[in-house]
């Protein structure tokens, strides 16, 4: 089974970057409960905005699925995890 | 049809919103112009970029849009799914509320500052969306920020229909004036009704749109209960000489106002001292509370019964005239005198009574009453009718 790598990336630690970070929390425990092995790293762009700006992102909070590929990305505080499943091309068929 | 496109083309073009269409994989397939102000940079250079899906809750949705210059601004985004040629795209709405954020986050930084106050305080949008509080908030309500953030203050509703009424009637009040102050009836987290005193303030922005309502709020229960203190005899729970000194005030500015008439009754135990001497404080002290509660029992609930002093008792009988107070006075009298008290057997008292003459001051009608008692003493166990003051007596 390949891992699953996740960067959320946020601007701040403001109360949508919060509410993301809480809801991503609960979906990857959703998908580690049915078996799969996930990476996560949570990227403050305030921080580090070369990454931002590498990764041309347009909008924050945005979570990336890097692997597997193909890649693909979910803006928002991530509280509709149907969405977010579908989204990230991770809803099983 | 084709008109109807380009009213429907009209209409996006010309809208200060944002709006993007974003293909399945979150692509940018379209970006109406508004979209370069928002994003920094040609609607040209957006197509073809990767947005990301959305996955937003309807009611709080603000995500943030990194701009070259200005940093990210925070949005308003809305979204709905379009089919075009049987493609499921995405249609994103976002508007520019950065100005709003950040006063919010001026707000919520300077509620944190106000965490060392004991009052409430609680920061609303002006659709009541509540969007601050700061630590006194969660004492009083027992609801946490994280429990409170993105409710409203219907969160808190007693459910009491004449609170729902008063609650009504303060938002229309709100809405018309811009401000509201008063006495509210609330619950906390833990279903206890309690009163606050609240003040609502808007918070306007420069060009004068309301963004913001900060409302102010302290717990009543602890002012209720320091009245209830400070208004009350400890011993007796009767109106102690401050609270009645007010209340006779009052009645005396109706009297001068309106001409309406009141009577004082004014007693004490007889040989009181003896019971004490012979029974101990105590025992005085508890017949003082069961004299008290007999003498409450005989007035009428517009009656204001104080004790006055050690063994003095005053009521005030507001629109009531000597006659009708000497009944009374005669009523409480033969209660007390055919009641056998547990710890000190049969007790008497001599009551005064006094009618307000007009033009009369206080003071005169308070020195008549005490006469009157004074006289009724020389026998004991009765009641005496105060002279009225003479021609020369009324001084105005």
């Amino acid at each position: 089974m390949t891992t699953i790598v996740l960067h959320l990336y946020i601007a701040g630690v403001t109360v949508t970057a919060e509410r993301a970070i809480d809801n991503l929390r609960r979906f990857v425990s959703k998908l580690e409960e049915n078996g799969h092995r996930v990476d996560v790293e949570v990227i403050d762009i305030l921080e580090r905005p070369q990454l931002a700006e590498d990764e041309r992102i347009l909008a924050t909070p945005v979570v990336i699925k890097k692997l597997p590929l193909p890649s693909r990305r979910i803006v928002g505080d991530l509280s509709e995890q149907d969405k977010v499943l579908i989204g990230l091309d991770l809803k099983e068929r | 049809m084709h008109t109807d496109e380009s009213a429907f083309r009209f209409l996006v073009e010309q809208s200060s919103d944002t709006i993007l269409l974003l293909d399945p994989a979150g692509i940018v397939a379209y970006a109406n112009p508004a979209a370069e102000q928002l994003f920094g940079r040609p609607v040209a250079n957006l197509i073809g970029e990767e947005f990301g899906g959305i996955a937003t809750a309807e009611k709080q949705s603000d995500i943030y849009i990194s701009h070259p210059q200005r940093g990210n601004v925070a949005t308003n985004a809305r979204s709905t799914t379009i089919r075009l040629d049987d493609i499921p795209y995405t249609a994103v709405y976002l508007r520019d509320i950065s100005e709003r954020v950040q006063a919010e986050e001026r707000l919520r930084q300077s509620s944190v500052a106000l965490d060392a106050i004991d009052q409430g305080l609680m920061i609303t949008r002006p659709d009541t969306t509540i969007v601050a509080v700061n630590s006194a908030f969660t004492t009083i309500t027992g609801y946490t920020e994280e429990e409170a953030l993105g409710q409203t203050p219907e969160l808190q509703r007693t459910g009491r229909p004449e609170d729902e009424e008063r609650f009504t009637e303060m938002r229309r009040i709100l809405e018309r004036k811009g401000h509201w102050t008063g006495v509210l009836w609330r619950r906390r987290k833990n279903g206890e009704i309690y009163q606050e005193w609240l003040s609502i303030s808007p918070v306007h922005r420069d060009s004068g749109d309301l963004i913001n309502y900060a409302a102010i709020f302290s717990d009543m229960t602890a002012i209720n209960e320091l009245q209830q203190l400070a208004h009350h005899d400890y011993l007796t729970g009767l109106f102690n000489r401050a609270a009645l000194q007010q209340h006779l005030d009052e009645e005396m500015s109706r009297t001068a106002r309106y001409g309406d008439v009141f009577s004082l009754i004014m007693f004490d135990l007889d040989h009181f001292k003896a019971i004490n001497d012979r029974y101990g404080h105590d025992t005085g002290d508890r017949v003082l509370q069961q004299v008290a509660e007999l003498a409450l029992e005989e007035v009428r609930d517009i009656d204001i019964t104080a004790r006055w002093g050690g063994e003095e008792f005053m009521i005030l009988l507001p629109g009531t005239k000597g006659d009708r107070a000497q009944v009374l006075a005669e009523r409480i009298r033969k209660r007390i005198a055919r009641t056998v008290f547990a710890e000190a057997g049969c007790i008497t008292i001599s009551l005064g009574i006094a009618e307000i003459s007009a033009g009369e001051s206080l003071q005169d009608v308070i020195l008549r009453v005490d006469h009157a008692l004074y006289k009724a003493k020389e026998t004991r166990n009765r009641s005496e009718m105060a002279q009225k003051p003479g021609p020369g007596e009324v001084s105005r």
